[in-house]
């Protein structure tokens, strides 16, 4: 069936960029339809019926036609605009790291909706919950990003032997993708980084829950630190495109 | 070959369309036209352009565009110099001038704040407002960058750099622009506006 000329969707704002006098391209996430980019001419100016409708984090009812080389955005209604985000440095920067990651693994067309659905739901958490949990909620929408995309870390078994781990202090490769054992790893050529057992524990406790249950997790800062070090890693390694945003908000720890 | 597809005219429409707001039609446009003009006009524009380029230079104080060093606002006896109004770029200083309602002076950081585009802080102009707080005895800052999420990040940043001067620190009011209908205003401002309403 054609594409209508004129279609209506849900989606979050992922990215805009200005152009000319007052007009912007904005990238959107939709459910049904995945990643979207559309044209909102005048938005900028501040009389315009679409101004301060299409702001980063914004869920919003969009209805865009058909154009020659990018749709244009026709009509926007706000349906939540999580303002409490915007009003702290530490829940807006990782915000933006979510919604980079999102970004870069999302893609056009069907099949988007796991993203679009963990991305709303994070959102959400950062919106309401503690500054103190956004550290955690970064690592559990980390884990479950890599999980809807099949590049989830392997902390479980070792990825060269496939022997389970024991409970005790491993080392993890990025290129290997996981935990290599104690075993394996005098073989290895690849640079090998230190992950303690109380890390591996968190990580796998993280992954497997709630997020509601993962902000009542009480993490110290180092073991929260030695995680983020290896999901940095471990995205650098396995997804296209630099996570531009993780700078600033390291910037600003 | 076609004759206009190379030389001057391509270079000159290569170089129009470099220009802000300037698509490869207009910038054809503009070309054909310039190749119309008088040689004098053209000298005059080409005259101009150089001109800016050779004595237009930033204030070394508040990093406005300016022809003289400080800035005319810079120099003034008459403007408050405690008062410091931060902005992204030259052009809100002339935006904020229109209104005559503001007589302190001002600071432009050159951008702002943009983690997903790879502009960080460093990359504005922070460190030299941080620079002027130790030599001048500011009593406010108002930081007017754009309420958009870059101009808020921005805001933010400065305002934790800020805390240890102990200064004022102020952000611009939000609310219905004049001309605009209420229908089509967004819920933030809408609730930013009801909750800064005033007696009438």
């Amino acid at each position: 069936m054609a594409k209508p000329r004129i279609y209506t969707t849900t989606a979050l704002v992922l990215k805009y960029r200005n152009y000319g006098e007052a007009d912007r391209f904005v990238t959107l996430l939709s459910r049904n339809l995945g990643q979207l980019q559309g044209f909102a001419k005048g938005v900028r100016r501040s009389t315009s019926k679409l101004t301060g409708h299409l702001e980063l984090f914004y869920k919003v009812r969009i209805t865009l036609a058909v154009g020659r080389n990018t749709d244009v955005v026709t009509e926007v209604q706000i349906l939540k605009t999580l303002g409490k985000i915007n009003n702290n440095l530490d829940t807006m920067s990782c915000a933006l790291t979510i919604m980079e990651l999102a970004l870069n693994i999302s893609t056009e067309g069907p099949g988007n909706e796991n993203i679009y659905d963990l991305l709303d739901q994070t959102l959400n958490r950062l919106n309401i919950t503690d500054e103190s949990n956004v550290d955690k909620l970064l690592t559990y929408y980390q884990l479950n990003i890599l999980f809807i995309s099949g590049l989830s870390p392997e902390f479980k078994e070792c990825v060269e032997c496939g022997s389970v781990l024991k409970q005790q202090d491993q080392l993890y490769s990025a290129p290997a993708g996981g935990i290599i054992c104690p075993k394996c790893a005098p073989k290895q050529t690849r640079s090998l980084v230190n992950l303690s057992v109380n890390a591996i524990k968190v990580l796998r406790f993280i992954g497997n829950s709630d997020v509601e249950d993962v902000e009542q997790l009480s993490v110290p800062k180092n073991v929260v630190s030695q995680i983020n070090d290896v999901l940095n890693r471990h995205i650098d390694h396995h997804i296209d495109g630099k996570v531009r945003s993780r700078a600033f908000l390291k910037g600003i720890k | 070959m076609n004759s206009t597809n190379n030389g001057p005219i391509e270079r000159l429409v290569s170089e129009l369309h470099k220009l802000p707001g300037i698509g490869p039609k207009t910038a054809q446009r503009l070309a054909y036209y310039l190749v119309r003009i008088s040689k004098d006009d053209a000298s005059q524009l080409a005259d101009a352009i150089h001109t800016v380029k050779e004595k237009i230079d930033f204030c070394s104080e508040c990093f406005d565009i300016t022809e003289n060093n400080p800035c005319s606002i810079c120099a003034s006896d008459n403007r408050d110099k405690t008062r410091i109004c931060v902005v992204e770029e030259p052009l809100d200083i002339r935006a904020v001038e229109k209104t005559r309602s503001y007589i302190g002076t001002y600071h432009v950081l050159h951008g702002a704040i943009s983690p997903m585009n790879d502009v960080g802080p460093d990359d504005l102009r922070i460190d030299a407002l941080l620079k002027r707080m130790k030599l001048l005895e500011v009593e406010e800052i108002i930081i007017a960058t754009n309420p958009n999420v870059e101009g808020e990040a921005t805001a933010l940043y400065i305002q934790r750099l800020l805390e240890p001067f102990k200064v004022k620190i102020t952000r611009p009011a939000r609310g219905l622009p004049v001309g605009g209908d209420l229908e089509y205003a967004d819920e933030i401002t809408l609730s930013r506006a009801m909750e800064g309403r005033q007696a009438f």
